[in-house]
């Protein structure tokens, strides 16, 4: 009957088929294919680097940029909701910042002036002065002054409003407000030296005061779904599951963006969403997945009508141990188990060779790493002594290890909708019980995944962590405070680390700082409270007639982009 | 009807309230951003979304609201729940209304025709067919008609093409859904016909219609089919559910907003205002399916009676 349909556990329907298709993705490989390709004529292919020739030529006005998301975000509001794909739709398109990472300048993407002209940092390092613009206007046609910036910093700091996600920056922050008689310079001043302070100030993007001021918690204010912003695109309209799309404002402050419009087109299937690409329905393709990045776009004839995009913005992947658990409290074992795992086997098969190893929590080009230190090599033998050294020592009959009494035998938590996961870790079984260590595997769904692993409540865990911007703060995830609230879920404490941690906190020299994070690097090396596994590629397709466009860890910035006639 | 209400929507209450897990936005992958939650920031999340009362309390103020006609907000987006169900009902509709009737359309024919000789080949190909059909997995199908459509001028995505109105344009946007909505539902139906119509084939008056002399046609269209039809009455009753509850993979997989994609994203989300409205409105749309089933019973069947027995 008709109704048949819900009776299978949803769960099940949605992601059983990117898995299926997974697998058959592995099946179907060649040997050969893992080989490194020959640097040939078409190494910008292989590599998903964009040609010279995409910035070439005289810009020209007008089109539409059609672009696929896999995801509609909740809403279209910064202030409440962390969506990544809200930061793209709006950041330096439709909303805007005092300042900006410049991404022309990789890895380090400093601070260049956007609403603000300048800004000057006092000797204490405590107090910040902007200069703001004075020729820009909101795109209902209200000037733009100061009080914009005040009036978005106030509305992160209402607790009535949902923003805890940004408020966390400006704890120290004691006061903010435009300078006496001046409207166009903002002057904040923090309780403390912290090295990100202004650069959360600065990249923050504004709201309109005039509309903040009736917005309440702003879930309920039309510019939650609807934002005014400054920027070089303004909002046109959002079809709820299909599609949301911004126009050019003609009355930009700066250079005016060429491009007529933006659509953002939503399709969750990502087969569906390769066929409408195969159709020529987007210049744009964000998310690909490996297989359909590395083959499938070929095999499709696209080679000439897209070009691949391959880019590393901030995240890794890891494996977590939890050091409340009595197998996780020595760091021989978690060094033990860091050398039990093949993580190169693991990238080639399991992930196409695709993503890039790392034992880094900064990103990965970025001089807060140590390149020196490379992964630990799989060595079940070397991985097997440590244990023995550790005091867990192989019983007879099932040889699973004991010390104490307590048989070597853990639960793996881990995310139920996580394809690579499901591929991990019935492997990581195999794999560890060869050097007598028993792991049970435990999946549930995401929301509550996300409550237990907040709680401790588990052995072991993967989780990849992600950022928007190349400059972070490690406090939050390796600092002992934050065992308790924070995001530290391992119960990694380490006096050495929290010292480095708050030194670093008042740093604001670039480089004696990531000197420090080397060292913090160095250390969770050596204490293994993760394994850290690989940095995901972002894997998109363009077409070849959209020109200008660059990727950076900021997203693409679509200010620049143009369309070529064919 | 108005325990049955209650009921339905505090057992549905207490378990989206009893389910384990925070109430996030959902994530496009499984990654956490750093700064993103915290602990401390999900308590505060809780508080501002009124989680940290007691059940009892919680839900009594869920249903005074609902009373007055207010559904609450969605926790993921904060727009008025009856808006998203506004939004959503219809395009869910759009799909559920024809696939029933197309069901029912298809299905009558092909019972008849395999009740007619039973055993016979034409009864034995499309009943092979039927079942076919049915054990056919739905994200498999709605793929391979994406597959197959995607070189053709149909649409695989959304319900309209941007910048037209036109009804064709529409019609051609549903088609593959329904179609796949649609296909499993015939063995059901058509079966269930089948069986009845040989229950009433069997009948005495069937006999005595053959034995004045009837031809087999008016047998079979006029005494045997409509005695036949009560039966799909109740299976009538019980596809209302579907009407209002949606697809979930066949919504994902065309794009479509719909009532599925909707309450599916409310569970993964624990968007318990959204939830629980659409848990409602599939209640409400059961009980009144139930309603209208006994009222065609009544209609259709000279022996029932809603006004009690006389005797």
């Amino acid at each position: 009957m008709i109704a048949r349909e819900h009776l299978l556990p949803p769960r099940l329907e949605v992601f059983v088929r990117p898995c299926l298709r997974f697998a058959l993705a592995i099946l179907l490989a060649s040997p050969h294919a893992w080989a490194r390709p020959p640097a040939s004529v078409d190494s910008a292919w292989e590599e998903g680097r964009l040609p010279a020739g995409v910035y070439e030529g005289v810009p020209a006005r007008g089109g539409t940029l059609l672009v696929r998301l896999d995801q509609e975000p909740p809403s279209l509001d910064k202030l409440t909701d962390s969506a990544l794909a809200i930061d793209w739709m709006l950041e330096r398109k439709v909303l805007e910042s005092m300042a900006e990472p410049d991404a022309s300048r990789h890895p380090e993407y400093p601070l260049k002036p956007a609403l603000a002209t300048s800004w000057t940092i006092s000797p204490d390092q405590l107090t910040f002065t902007f200069h703001i613009r004075r020729d820009v206007l909101w795109h209902d046609g209200t000037p733009f002054s100061g009080k914009d910036v005040v009036a978005t910093v106030r509305k992160i700091l209402d607790p009535s409003v949902r923003a805890m996600h940004l408020r966390n920056n400006f704890v120290d922050l004691a006061d903010i407000s435009t300078a006496p008689g001046d409207d166009f310079t903002v002057v904040a001043r923090f309780s403390k030296p912290y090295f990100l302070a202004l650069r959360a100030l600065a990249t923050l993007q504004i709201y309109p005061a005039h509309l903040l001021a009736t917005a309440g918690d702003m879930l309920h204010s039309p510019i939650h779904r609807a934002p005014v912003g400054t920027g070089p695109f303004r909002f046109e309209e959002w079809k709820t599951g299909d599609r949301i799309s911004f126009v050019r404002n003609e009355r930009y402050w700066g250079r005016k963006a060429h491009l007529d419009r933006i659509v953002y087109r939503f399709v969750p299937d990502p087969a569906v969403g390769f066929q409408l690409l195969k159709q020529g329905q987007f210049d744009l393709y964000v998310q690909l997945q490996p297989q359909q990045w590395l083959r499938d776009l070929e095999a499709a004839g696209l080679k000439g009508k897209m070009r691949r995009i391959k880019f590393f913005s901030p995240n890794y992947n890891w494996i977590g141990w939890n050091e409340q658990r009595p197998w996780f409290s020595d760091p021989k074992v978690r060094q033990a188990m860091n050398h039990a795992i093949d993580t190169e086997a693991i990238r080639k098969k399991f992930l196409l060779g695709l993503d890039r190893p790392t034992t880094c929590h900064f990103y990965l080009d970025s001089s807060a790493c140590d390149h020196s230190l490379s992964p630990r090599p799989y060595d079940p033998a070397r991985a097997a002594q440590l244990l023995d050294e550790a005091g867990w020592r192989p019983q007879a009959g099932d040889g699973i290890r004991e010390k104490d009494g307590q048989p070597f035998r853990f639960t793996f938590l881990m995310n139920a909708d996580s394809v690579f996961l499901d591929k991990l870790t019935p492997y990581l079984q195999q794999e560890l019980r060869k050097v007598g260590v028993e792991m049970e595997i435990r999946k549930v769904d995401w929301a509550h995944f996300v409550q237990l692993v907040e709680e401790h409540q588990f052995d072991a865990t993967s989780l990849r962590w992600g950022n928007t911007d190349v400059v972070q703060d490690p406090y939050e995830i390796w600092h002992s405070s934050q065992t308790k609230d924070g995001s530290n879920f391992v119960f990694f404490k380490d006096p050495r680390a929290d010292e480095l941690i708050e030194q670093a906190r008042m740093t604001l020299d670039d480089a004696r700082r990531n000197e420090l994070y080397r060292k913090l690097g160095r250390l969770l090396y050596d204490e293994a409270p993760y394994t850290f596994l690989y940095s995901r590629p972002s894997l998109d397709a363009v077409s070849s007639r959209v020109r200008g466009i660059r990727p950076s860890v900021i997203w693409y910035d679509l200010r620049d982009v143009w369309l070529a006639s064919r | 009807m108005v325990p049955t209400f209650l009921g339905i929507t505090f057992i549905a209450f207490a378990l989206a309230r009893a389910a384990p897990g925070h109430p996030l936005a959902l994530e496009g992958d499984a990654g956490l951003r750093a700064g993103g939650n915290t602990v401390a920031q999900l308590r505060e999340y809780r508080r501002l979304m009124g989680l940290d009362d007691p059940l009892l309390a919680g839900y009594a103020r869920w249903l005074g609201h609902v009373v007055r006609g207010d559904l609450g907000d969605s926790f993921r987006d904060g727009r008025p729940v009856l808006v998203l169900l506004g939004e959503a009902l219809p395009v869910t509709l759009l799909l559920s209304l024809p696939s029933i009737l197309l069901g029912y359309l298809l299905a009558i024919p092909i019972g008849v025709v395999s009740a007619i000789r039973p055993g016979g080949l034409l009864d034995r190909v499309l009943t092979a067919l039927v079942f076919v059909l049915y054990s056919l997995p739905v994200q498999w199908v709605a793929l391979m008609l994406v597959l197959a459509a995607s070189g053709s001028a149909l649409p695989i995505q959304g319900l309209r093409s941007e910048g037209t109105r036109s009804l064709g344009d529409l019609l051609a946007h549903l088609l593959l859904p329904i179609a796949c909505i649609t296909y499993g539902s015939l063995a059901v139906l058509s079966r269930h016909l089948r069986s009845s119509m040989l229950e009433t084939m069997g009948q005495d008056y069937i006999r005595t219609a053959r034995a004045k002399g009837l031809p087999e046609t008016a047998v079979v269209l006029k005494h045997a089919l409509p005695n036949s039809l009560l039966g799909m009455i109740t299976l009538l009753g019980l596809t209302f559910p579907a009407l209002a509850s949606g697809a979930v993979i066949v919504e994902r997989i065309f794009g479509l907003p719909g009532m599925g994609k909707l309450t599916f994203d409310a569970v993964l989300g624990r968007d318990l205002p959204v939830l629980m409205g659409s848990i409602t409105l599939a209640g409400l749309v059961t009980m009144v399916g139930l309603l209208v089933s006994d009222l065609l019973y009544a209609a259709a069947d000279p022996r029932i009676s809603l006004r009690g027995n006389p005797a």
